[in-house]
């Protein structure tokens, strides 16, 4: 159970290992966007874990990254066509962090370090605690980035219509500012408990 | 190795058969008449259309929101109708006139520019170099903007090559002095000059300037002539072709394209 739980918060792939930057910041414009974005990682990961933990004693150790990485196009294409097919929308506004899952930094780390040396009940549960967690994280950083930057939250008005959205979220520089802050307030709250 | 090429081999090939067959549930409908309009499209992507490419265009074309001859450059409107099935409406195909006369023997200048060749960066000292602020600058700006390379620059002065030229607009709004107009392609008459200037600040610039004297508009027996803001300007609805102005004009700047 811990290995499910793990990365929901004290393993959080992109709160405390800092992995996936690129789709964290790039896809976190919205919280419609990040749950897109993380549900689609999810679904990679707990099928690439689970695939890779079953073949973990025949894929041979020199050439395992390449076997890795053909596993995980694979999935990510499916999930790409499918995403194409029933929500063309959302395909549209994630445009090509979509394929760019691949090369994730989440979904190769958790082969390397957890799918090729445990087993496949394990490795699902391991897939699918890390990608709610880079769910759960990139709706954080989104909410952040979507309520001060537009003013809404899934495309509900949540300000009050006087509030001037400050744009400046929404662009790629305030996705660095905001990602800076909420690890800034996590860090406080883990020293916090440290200390205490 | 031999097991490491078993291995990796039967992995790609599972994960290929997945791969197909999920191409193969996933599959998104493509209207395949996209696919042919694009293929009558000139290819040219100069946004003349007002879509951002061929390929937008027929997107757009097939779903109805443009019609058939939306594209100012096509040569193959009737295959798109065809392909449509909707009958092709006759367009008149526009070209681009260059209103100015001011070649470079024939107007003076103020200053002797030595800078970068761009219209637009002139423009801003002192509305460019040639004496006339109407005036075509010569630098090229839409040359470089015309993807048929219908435009030339010839003695400072742009020159359109009708036979190539599309009319899709990309010079018109280049031109910082906005001395391209898009006119019918069988347009015989037309005033080569654009400055409002009164005549006597024309003479002084230019010897080719309409200095908005009036003999054409009293000579045109179809109405089709009148001068506002001191530039004549004919009617091409109305004008008849029978060449009077032409003739009767002092400065000989109502050309004739044969």
């Amino acid at each position: 159970m811990n290995n499910l739980t793990k990365g929901f918060f004290k393993e959080n792939p992109v709160l405390v290992l800092l992995l996936g930057m690129c789709p964290s910041l790039a896809t976190t414009t919205s919280v419609t966007n990040a749950i897109g974005m993380g549900l689609s990682a999810t679904a990679v990961l707990i099928c690439s874990n689970v695939v890779i933990s079953l073949l973990r004693k025949l894929i041979p150790s020199k050439v395992r990254i390449a076997a890795y990485i053909v596993i995980i196009a694979t999935f990510v294409t499916i999930v790409e066509m499918l995403l194409k097919a029933f929500l063309p929308d959302l395909a549209e506004s994630l445009g090509v962090f979509i394929p760019l899952i691949v090369v994730n930094c989440i979904i190769l780390a958790r082969a390397e370090a957890f799918a090729s040396k445990n087993n496949v009940f394990q490795s699902f549960l391991d897939g699918a605690g890390m990608g709610l967690g880079f769910t759960i994280a990139l709706c954080i950083i989104a909410t952040f980035r979507e309520v001060l930057g537009a003013g809404t939250w899934m495309g509900f008005q949540v300000m009050p219509a006087s509030y001037e959205p400050a744009l400046l979220f929404i662009l790629p520089a305030g996705g660095f500012l905001s990602l800076g802050i909420i690890l800034g307030v996590i860090n406080l709250i883990k020293g916090g408990r440290k200390n205490g | 190795m031999f097991e490491t090429i078993i291995i990796f081999g039967s992995i790609a090939l599972v994960m290929g058969l997945v791969l197909g067959i999920s191409s193969k549930i996933f599959a998104v409908d493509k209207d395949e008449r996209i696919d042919l309009v694009a293929d009558c499209l000139p290819g040219a992507n100069c946004g003349g259309c007002g879509f951002s490419g061929c390929g937008a265009l027929a997107e757009a074309i097939v779903k109805g929101e443009a019609p058939v001859n939306a594209c100012p450059g096509c040569t193959n409107v009737e295959k798109i109708a065809e392909i449509m099935g909707v009958k092709a409406e006759k367009t008149t195909p526009m070209g681009a006139f260059v209103k100015c006369s001011g070649s470079i023997d024939k107007v003076n200048y103020k200053y002797l520019f030595d800078g970068t060749k761009s219209c637009k960066d002139i423009t801003n000292m002192n509305l460019g170099d040639k004496a006339c602020a109407y005036a075509c600058l010569g630098y090229g700006d839409c040359v470089e903007k015309c993807v048929f390379g219908a435009l030339s620059i010839k003695e400072a002065l742009a020159t359109v090559d009708l036979t190539k030229c599309t009319g899709c607009g990309q010079c018109v709004s280049a031109c910082p002095k906005n001395v391209i107009e898009l006119m019918p392609k069988d347009t015989k008459y037309f005033v080569k000059c654009s400055s409002k200037d009164k005549g006597p600040v024309v003479k002084d610039a230019c010897i080719v300037g309409c200095i908005g004297c009036k003999i054409c508009e009293k000579n045109c027996e179809a109405g089709a002539i009148s001068v506002i803001d001191n530039i004549a300007k004919i009617d091409i609805i109305k004008c008849t072709k029978c060449g009077v102005c032409a003739e009767k004009c002092p400065k000989k700047i109502i050309e004739i394209k044969e």
